[in-house]
């Protein structure tokens, strides 16, 4: 108690983490500083350092619960589902599939080769969690950017969306106007790494939203900013899908699954026993 | 706050949802019990043990350490519901409490660590060890033994092996 701690002094998993919080080029400079922070770090423990630098950097949360719960609601999702509507935009097929720590879904298309028989799968929306434990989901492919430049990497600007589900068989995709609050926290608080063009013009968007004119004129400066988007072909319509029940062959159904029309045709095709909308 | 003072705990008549804890150096803090049972785990546990009428005595805390973590522990429990850093309703009073809370001195810092540490409260843990790693960030190997009073015990020879291994990340 008469003279206070030194960090030698600390337990080595209190040591372990703070240097959690570093980056390994920080964490290589601490080591050179002595023998035993050399072993600390590169030793036998540099696993458990590595395992608890991993879980700062991308644990979705400090609530394993909560990630549990969140994606078990999900879970209907993984699978196939079909557009439903007119929203052209929107991908024909998307398929659902588990990632770490988050549901991903993929858009699915036939692979452009002449007799392949593989899929092209584009990312498409990405559900998890905030650090804040709060749902997540964001479209990764825009609408409309697609024919665009084929060339270039998918990665556009994410856009925030909500899934909200119609019964168990039907989601529907719709921009995220609750989004407000987080991005212009996040937007203060990064102040020095600006967010990309449209997602700043989504920033200043919301942003305006909270100043204290009537309904009328947000509707108007929504309208706008509608028109603005849709010139640059990054405009959000609400997208519609319904889940495919049946999409693998069983011995009763053994045409049941992915079809891929002859060359002269485009486009892929599900086939299953469920009706189709 | 928490009633310092020269009440001795045995005497002192028990109030209703009080728990006394006793620092290593004897100082006397009478606390909310639902509050510390709720963010410190080895309060907690010293409660459910029957602790909960007389002075619970926590050796290595010292008094002004044991006072800042009584308070995290009010002020998380009553703002935050005792929820993490990472939930919803860390707001932006607790955020700001934090934030000045992890402005406190090198040897606070540090007592601190030991007393979240010991009493197990992981969100003050987490917060004051990530206040020595910012202290760490941007540091040169020379530096980072002067401010962590780390003695160097590499031989010079030694100390060029590691920093050469090293030293395409300390560029």
């Amino acid at each position: 108690m008469a003279s206070p701690p030194t960090f030698s002094d600390f337990p080595e998993d209190v040591q372990l983490n703070i240097l959690s919080f570093l980056s390994p080029l920080e964490v290589s400079a601490f080591a050179c500083t002595s023998r035993r922070f050399s072993s600390l770090c590169g030793g036998a423990s540099s696993g458990t350092l590595w395992l608890a630098m991993c879980h700062r950097r991308w644990s979705p949360s400090s609530s394993p619960r909560l990630l549990y719960r969140t994606l078990d609601r999900w879970e209907n999702l993984i699978g196939f589902w079909r557009r439903v509507g007119a929203s052209a935009a929107a991908p024909a097929l998307v398929f659902f599939e588990w990632g770490a720590s988050s549901i991903a879904a993929s858009a699915v298309s036939p692979s452009p080769g002449p007799g392949s028989y593989g899929v092209l799968k584009v990312p498409f929306l990405w559900m998890g969690l905030s650090p804040r434990g709060d749902p997540l989901c964001f479209l990764l492919r825009p609408a409309g950017s697609r024919s665009e430049s084929p060339s270039e990497p998918s990665d556009p600007d994410p856009i925030p969306v909500t899934v909200s589900f119609m019964g168990r068989n039907h989601f529907v995709v719709e921009e995220d106007r609750s989004f407000d609050a987080d991005a212009q926290e996040e937007d203060s608080v990064e102040s020095t790494s600006p967010p990309d063009r449209v997602m700043s013009e989504i920033y200043e968007y919301f942003a305006n939203r909270t100043s204290p004119n009537g309904d009328k004129s947000f509707r108007r400066q929504r309208k706008r900013e509608r028109e603005r988007l849709g010139r640059r072909g990054r405009g959000f319509d609400t997208q519609h899908f319904v889940k495919i029940s049946n999409y693998y062959p069983t011995l009763s159904r053994p045409l049941q699954g992915l079809w891929k029309p002859s060359e002269k045709h485009s486009g892929i095709n599900l086939l299953s026993t469920e009706p189709m909308l | 706050m928490a009633t310092t003072g020269a009440s001795d705990g045995a005497s002192a008549a028990k109030k209703e949802g009080l728990v006394t804890l006793m620092s290593g150096d004897g100082e006397i803090f009478e606390v909310e019990a639902a509050a510390v049972a709720a963010l410190s785990v080895t309060i907690r546990h010293a409660i459910e043990e029957g602790f909960g009428d007389r002075p619970i005595p926590l050796p290595i805390v010292g008094a002004r350490a044991l006072a800042l973590a009584v308070e995290y522990c009010r002020k998380h429990h009553s703002l935050g519901g005792g929820a993490g850093e990472d939930s919803a309703a860390y707001d932006d009073e607790l955020r700001a409490f934090d934030h000045n809370l992890a402005k406190v001195d090198r040897d606070t810092l540090f007592d601190l660590i030991e007393a979240a540490n010991y009493l197990e409260i992981e969100g003050l843990l987490n917060l004051m060890c990530r206040t020595v790693a910012e202290m760490m960030k941007g540091k040169s190997v020379e530096e980072l033994r002067r401010t962590f009073d780390v003695s160097n015990d590499y031989t010079p020879e030694e100390e060029e092996e590691v920093r050469r291994e090293v030293s395409w990340a300390l560029d």
